[in-house]
């Protein structure tokens, strides 16, 4: 027991630190910090994405970008439409389509030599059967395309009229203007 | 935080509709007041011919087949609407300076640039208009305030006038059966009259008008 009271008064024995003690540790404090290696890029951008919300909104930022651009896309296909049908598609089936008497065969039959290249390529992108049916839909104007033509000419037609008239309006102004004063009678 | 990604996403939402959108400036003239004509007038011609259609009529033409066709599938290469709207009355004063003012207040309009101003006391008043992003056409518009006829045409895409007065008289169109095309309006409200008018005495049927 007097052993394990002498341990004990060894361990709770308190010894003063030395006088520059706390000089030491406040100069210490005082020194400039060490500089740290600034962080890489890859640091930097993983610790950017590190934060959830960030992470979220810049996802849906992306998302909602491609489907605009998707949209747009889609518009511009839509726009050029059929006059995107290519002659090898026309080539392709045109042995299917049916003949007719139409002038528009000539148009067909000067394609029809490219056919057996272009086959293999139709072939491959689409079932035969809907490459012929879209293109017998656009080898020849449906009648859908024929009264929007009609349609369209027509408005034309009465374009042009209303600007003859403006024009004729305008000639009969400066043919009014221009008219010689009536010579008085002497 | 949440509050910041629902901000972030209002913000990306609005820049996305503003590029869709920028330098869209509208070239379309409103014409629904005038539809209270439709049962006045004696006859009347509205078409409305939009982008789809113009692109359908576009796969109809052939350059290979006239040159005629060539010229008129690059003029409508660059239009995106044609409207039409025409009355024609039996009398002079069916319409009101407030009518030709409500196209015209559209003429003055931003964007608009006025071509042609003729005021004619007995041929009536003609306005053309024009709108042009640079050095492109994005529109024309067209008043015709004659004395007993009202036309309107506005024109939406890059046109050409002078490719469209080379085939004046080439459009093909044939005099008869236009009632027949689909989308075109032409009400002749002459036939519906009373057949009254049929019995008046021949003097009062050739005095001048």
């Amino acid at each position: 027991m007097s052993r394990l009271d002498d341990e004990l008064k060894v361990a709770f024995q308190r010894r003063e630190p030395s006088a520059d003690f706390a000089a030491r540790v406040l100069a210490r404090l005082d020194e400039a910090p060490i500089a740290l290696a600034p962080p890489s890029f890859w640091q930097r951008l993983t610790a950017w994405f590190a934060v959830p919300q960030w992470r979220l909104a810049t996802a849906g930022a992306m998302a909602l970008l491609l489907v605009a651009l998707g949209f747009i896309v889609l518009r511009a296909q839509r726009a050029t439409g059929v006059d995107q049908i290519t002659p090898a598609l026309t080539a392709a089936a045109g042995h299917a389509a049916s003949r007719t008497s139409d002038e528009k065969d000539g148009l067909r039959t000067t394609v029809a030599p490219n056919a057996p290249v272009n086959l293999t390529v139709a072939t491959r992108r689409a079932p035969a059967h809907h490459h012929s049916a879209v293109v017998a839909k656009h080898a020849q104007p449906s009648a859908e395309a024929e009264a929007a033509k009609e349609k369209v000419l027509f408005a034309l037609q009465i374009t042009n009229d209303a600007l003859n008239d403006v024009q004729r309006a305008i000639s009969d102004d400066h043919s009014t203007n221009e008219r010689p004063e009536p010579v008085q009678n002497r | 935080m949440k509050s910041l990604t629902a901000t972030l996403i209002k913000i990306t939402l609005a820049g996305l509709l503003l590029a869709a959108t920028a330098g869209a400036q509208d070239a379309h003239i409103q014409m629904s007041q005038l539809d209270r004509f439709n049962d006045m007038a004696d006859k009347v011609i509205s078409v409305d011919v939009g982008e789809s259609l113009i692109r359908l009529a576009m796969s109809a033409l052939n350059p290979n087949r006239s040159p005629n066709e060539a010229k008129i599938k690059d003029i409508l290469s660059g239009l995106k609407g044609v409207y039409v709207k025409r009355f024609e009355f039996d009398k002079e004063g069916a319409y009101t300076a407030a009518d030709v003012e409500y196209i015209r207040s559209q003429f003055n309009g931003p964007g608009w640039e006025h071509i042609a101003n003729v005021r004619s006391k007995r041929e009536g008043s003609y306005d053309v208009v024009m709108m042009y992003e640079g050095s492109i056409v994005k529109g024309l518009g067209v008043l015709a305030a004659e004395p007993r006829a009202l036309t309107v045409v506005n024109v939406i895409g890059a046109i050409d006038l002078a490719k469209l007065r080379d085939l004046e008289g080439n459009f093909g169109i044939p005099k008869f059966g236009i009632e027949q095309m689909p989308g075109v309006t032409v009400q002749d409200n002459r036939k519906d009259k009373p057949a009254q008018d049929a019995k008046k005495p021949q003097d009062e049927q050739k005095k001048p008008q």
